[in-house]
């Protein structure tokens, strides 16, 4: 018979299997989950291994491109110098056709057929050295590989180490310098060349303060009258020079800053002449240097260009023509129209001399900052070397080209052409057409054959008639037959009888009532007196401008004559006088040598230190003042809010008062300030007087018509 | 000052037995004026009466969450409870239960229960510890994120729960005899608490070079990479982001003016095949792969054992080490609860309780010193009391 089990014992059996089974169940969820967990960790595995992978792959592809893209031949060789690896740099270096053809050769057998032997030897040398132990070297040498031109390179030696620090194998790179090292030597060069530009500037700066330093000296410590104007003069020259050289370095750096600009106008091309020739005008005479003007009649008298810049270029043509041209020498300056397109001009302006002349070789430096011709030059001649470079940048900016033609000892032709705008004439200058000209009659006097046929040429264009005479005894034997002449152009110098004593003689003959108008490139202070008490009524400079020699005969011969407004003709003094000016400067030097300049006018001088004290001044006083001088850098308020404040008042005057900045800042940028404060105009510093006076004639008619 | 009981069971089956060896591994009497218990335990412990039977018996209000290993001086296992009991004279502690968190109230609910158990404070809390399960649809970043604006900065320790198989279904907190699988429970802690903090990361060694930049995101949602569709993009580089098993893979992201990248786990595969991460997926930031290796995570649990056993304080110590890390030193799961209890033997005078988490709140010092609130994935942290 079978056991029997009571109902007690039944539920306690049935609970322990339950247990059991609960516990089983655990277990089979317990292991369902382990299984569950290794799929989540294969899982986490399998993505990390794709990372390191993807990481592993994007490695390998960037170091392909590097080394099928790097210009740099690099090589592994292994221990027994063999190549395992090479860029297609060497490849294509070797056109090998392929990495087939080089795996496995010996370096030597890859190098042998196509670099010279001195470096194949360096190259294996080297090898060899890294490979006993040097874990890198770096050598470079020149090689010509596969015939090509010689160039250098640098040879890199990296060891390829295992982990326990043996080599197992060179990486070599080669990496051409030969653009690096010219660039190098190159810049070596222009470093060089730019100490000994900074060596001569330290010169030419020190050299003029020298002067003034010194001459000021000597000015306070002497009491007698002409030594002090005789070093006041040499410290205006000193400051000149100084000037000249601070503006060249200046120009200079805004052309390496690409912050040249030009700024076009339209102007009057002989007037801008006529300026420059009046700037070298006293170098010219004072070296008794011979000086012809030719000016083009084809070429539009009124042009659109930058003349301040054309003027600089022309000015520095013409001072190296008279600074390397020896005295008694001879420059000519001349200009042509080439030709005319649609209203741009082509116009050529050539500076020849018969001067030192310049050798092929120079020739080749003279354009280039900082050089000129030889450093001799520099030490002989002074001078910053830099004018020939900026008017070479400056022509180029013009559209234009410049060149020379020299030969030594031969003398030299500085050339250049520049396109520019045909102008409109708003003053043509011409003779009065209120006079009957054809009842006029001229008398040149000249010794100079050029200067004859000048006025032949010009007075046959102008229509008038026209007697020429070599000499004074030729003159006066053409006015004792054809009697007085309305108007005589006679030149001073002149063998046997001088202009002075043929115009005495005229006047003895009884032309009363003619001009006569004396003709020189000498300074006419020196004979001033004696002319005028000889009857001399005018004195026109040399060289000879067209609209000089045609406003001097409207002056004297027209009925309605037009005023010329030409500087080198003398006028009567400035009058000023009841006229106010108030001038805004914070320096008190600078107010000093404003008023000073400005007293021989006669004109009132209100100062103000700041803006500030400028604006205070004007609303306490506005109607009183013609013109304000406005300084722009000044304490307190400046030059511009200080306009700007004035501007703004609620004062009729206050739209209307001319303001004209005084700035030593004459960048483009800075007029532009200027003008957009609400200024008029602008003169620069160092003050030229002859430019305040042209302002103060400018703005107190433009106030007079009101 | 804190000091610590603690107590282990694998009685799962038999619950009378079970809080009867709860009990006698508890001395009672020995408990200070103020008492509160932390439990880790089996899914299976929450899925019968354990909790009601224990919480009948204890003098004391509990909370805690369900893990996937736990351990203590008495014991340690995959189907084990372990109980840490906090008590003290000069510290009082009240425990809450928020409502289901979601989305759109987590912010309310929170805040409703917080101020509910700030009045039963004499002042403001000193810590706080929180539990909250494994996140669905909620980033776990909004718990320590909320509680620290609610508290105004108070240091906040706890875990998000987690279980046997890192899914979300069974995951539960709990509070005396409630377990829920969506509200937070948590311990607000007021008088002289000034605990110690241990947050140690996976190394930074462990991480792809491949970088990429997250270009579409929105919070903790993360939904481009590169203008790509974040999973695209993962599977175009060989990484697949398995729904049930998310967190594996951690992401390291470089946010803007930081050197260091801060590893963030995915919590949840939306439908819509965007992920949400343990962190702020900032658009912009760079992010690659980072690796969790057995090495990586036996190297940073070595550290973490050192800080811990560096602090002067040895009340008793919480400990929440990432369950990623116990499921990423597979085959030998077991090597860092060997480490832990191990390295706790030889100093046995520290009671200690250890629960994996499925995501780590832990303070973390700034420049200045001061305590910061984090959310942490793949750490080993712990709060060790004096």
């Amino acid at each position: 018979m079978g056991e029997v089990i009571n109902g007690a014992e039944l539920n306690e059996r049935l609970a322990e299997l339950e247990k059991v089974l609960k516990r089983k169940d655990r277990e089979i969820a317990r292991l369902r989950k382990e299984f569950e967990q290794e799929k989540i960790y294969e899982n986490a595995r399998s993505n990390q291994a794709a990372a390191r992978t993807l990481a592993q792959r994007m490695r390998d592809q960037y170091l392909q491109l590097l080394l099928s893209n790097s210009p740099s031949i690099i090589l592994f060789l292994d221990k027994s110098k063999r190549v395992v690896f090479c860029t297609d740099s060497l490849q294509k270096q070797f056109d090998t056709q392929g990495f087939d053809n080089v795996s496995g050769l010996l370096i030597s057998e890859i190098f042998e057929p196509f670099c010279d032997a001195a470096f194949l030897a360096l190259l294996l040398e080297n090898l060899d050295i890294v490979m006993g132990g040097e874990p890198s070297l770096t050598f470079t040498g020149e090689a010509r590989l596969s015939g090509a031109e010689l160039r250098k390179y640098e040879v890199s030696y990296t060891s390829m180490l295992t982990q326990d620090g043996k080599s197992e194998g060179t990486m070599l790179l080669f990496h051409d310098v030969t653009e690096i090292e010219d660039a190098r030597t190159q810049a070596e060069h222009a470093s060089l060349v730019k100490s000994q530009f900074l060596s001569n500037m330290s010169h030419e700066i020190r050299t003029p303060m020298n002067a003034i330093i010194g001459m000021t000296k000597l000015a306070k410590d002497s009491s007698d009258t002409d030594r002090k104007d005789y070093c006041l003069d040499k410290i205006e020259d000193a400051s000149n020079h100084l000037l000249g050289v601070i503006n060249d370095i200046l120009d200079m750096s805004k052309i390496e800053a690409g912050k040249l600009e030009l700024s076009s106008i339209s102007f009057n091309f002989e007037k801008m002449l006529r300026r420059v020739v009046n700037v070298v005008n006293y170098k010219l005479n004072e070296r008794e240097q011979k000086f012809t003007v030719n000016l083009d009649p084809a070429i539009p008298p009124v042009i659109v260009s930058d003349d301040q810049r054309l003027a600089q270029v022309i000015t520095n043509l013409l001072g190296n023509a008279v600074k390397f041209t020896p005295e008694r020498g001879a420059v000519t300056l001349d200009t042509r129209l080439l030709r005319e397109v649609d209203g741009v001009c082509t116009i050529q302006i050539r500076v020849t001399d018969t001067g030192i002349g310049i050798s092929a070789e120079q020739q080749a430096r003279l354009f280039k900052s900082f050089q000129q011709a030889e450093s001799d030059t520099t030490r002989k001649f002074g001078g910053t070397g830099l004018g020939l470079a900026i008017s070479k940048n400056i022509v180029d900016m013009m559209g234009g080209s410049i060149w020379i033609e020299s030969e030594l000892g031969k003398g030299s032709t500085f050339a250049f052409n520049i396109q520019v705008k045909r102008g409109h004439e708003s003053q043509p200058t011409r003779l009065s057409p209120a006079t009957n000209w054809e009842n006029i009659r001229f008398l040149v006097v000249d010794d100079d054959e050029d200067t004859l046929n000048y006025f032949e040429q010009l007075t046959l264009r102008l229509g008038l008639v026209c007697d020429t005479a070599a000499g004074g005894e030729q003159a006066l034997k053409l006015i004792s037959e054809n009697g007085a002449y309305n108007m005589y152009f006679i030149d001073w110098h002149m063998p046997e009888m001088d202009g002075v004593e043929l115009t005495r003689r005229i006047r003895q003959g009884g032309s009363a009532e003619s001009a006569v108008i004396l003709v020189s490139g000498s300074e006419w202070g020196a004979i001033e007196s004696e002319a005028k008490a000889a009857g001399v009524n005018e004195y026109l400079p040399k060289p000879l401008f067209p609209s000089m020699i045609t406003d001097m005969i409207n002056d004297y011969l027209g009925l309605d004559s037009i005023i010329s407004s030409d500087p080198t003709i003398k006028r009567t003094a400035d009058n000023f006088s009841g006229r106010h000016v108030l001038l805004a400067e914070d320096v008190e030097v600078n107010r000093e040598i404003v008023m000073a300049l400005l007293e021989p006018t006669q004109i009132s001088i209100d100062c103000a230190v700041n803006g500030a004290e400028a604006v205070k001044m004007f609303v306490g006083a506005p109607d009183k003042y013609d013109v304000i001088f406005m300084d722009v850098q000044m304490p307190e308020m400046d030059g511009y809010e200080a306009t700007r404040a004035i501007r703004a008042l609620e004062i009729p005057r206050a739209q209307t008062i001319p303001i004209v900045a005084m700035t030593a800042n004459v960048f483009r940028e800075d007029i532009d300030n200027c003008l957009a404060a609400g200024m008029n105009d602008h003169v620069g510093k160092p003050i030229d007087i002859n430019e305040v006076l042209e302002k103060l004639r400018q703005y107190m008619a433009a106030y007079r018509r009101q | 000052m804190i000091k610590m009981q603690t107590a282990y069971t694998e009685e799962i089956d038999e619950i009378k037995t079970a809080v009867d060896e709860i009990l006698s591994q508890l001395d009672l009497n020995a408990l200070l004026k103020n008492s509160v218990g932390i439990l880790t335990c089996h899914f299976d412990f929450v899925d019968s009466d354990f909790l009601g039977e224990l919480h009948a018996r204890l003098p004391f209000d509990i909370i805690g969450m369900t893990t996937m290993a736990s351990a203590n001086r008495n014991g340690n296992g995959m189907y084990g409870l372990s109980l840490a009991v906090l008590t003290s004279d000069d510290v009082q502690f009240e425990t809450a239960l928020t409502g289901a968190l979601d989305e759109t109230n987590y912010r309310e609910r929170m805040a409703e229960s917080y101020n509910e158990t700030l009045a039963k404070l004499p002042g403001k809390p000193d810590m706080i510890i929180a539990l909250f399960p494994y996140p669905r649809t909620l980033s776990g970043v909004v718990i320590p994120s909320t509680l620290d604006e609610l508290s105004g900065g108070v240091p906040i320790f706890g875990s998000l729960a987690t279980n046997l198989d890192i899914s979300y279904d069974e995951c539960r907190s709990i509070r005396n005899d409630e377990a829920e699988q969506f509200a937070m429970a948590m311990i607000l802690m007021h008088g002289a608490v000034d605990p110690d903090f241990v947050v140690v990361s996976i190394p930074e060694q462990r991480i792809s070079e491949n970088r990429a930049v997250i270009t579409d995101s929105e919070g903790c949602i993360m939904k481009e990479i590169n203008d790509v569709p974040v999973l695209d993009y993962l599977n175009s580089i060989g990484v697949v982001i398995m729904k049930n098993a998310s967190t594996t893979t951690p992401f390291m992201v470089y946010y803007e003016g930081s050197t260091k990248p801060v590893a963030l786990g995915v919590f949840t595969v939306n439908d819509d095949g965007t992920l949400l991460c343990g962190g702020e997926m900032t658009k912009g930031s760079q992010i690659a792969i980072g690796e969790i290796s057995p090495a990586g995570i036996k190297l940073s649990a070595e550290q973490a054992m050192q800080q811990l056993l560096a602090s002067k304080k040895s009340g008793g110590v919480l400990m929440f080490p990432c369950v990623t890390r116990y499921v990423m030193l597979s085959p030998d799961k077991g090597a860092e609860l060997e480490l832990v209890t191990d390295t706790m033997a030889q100093n046995a005078a520290v009671p200690y309780t250890l629960g994996y988490s499925g995501g780590e709140f832990c303070p973390v010092k700034d420049e200045s010193g001061k305590y910061v609130n984090r959310f942490h994935n793949y750490t080993f942290s712990a709060c060790i009391f004096g």
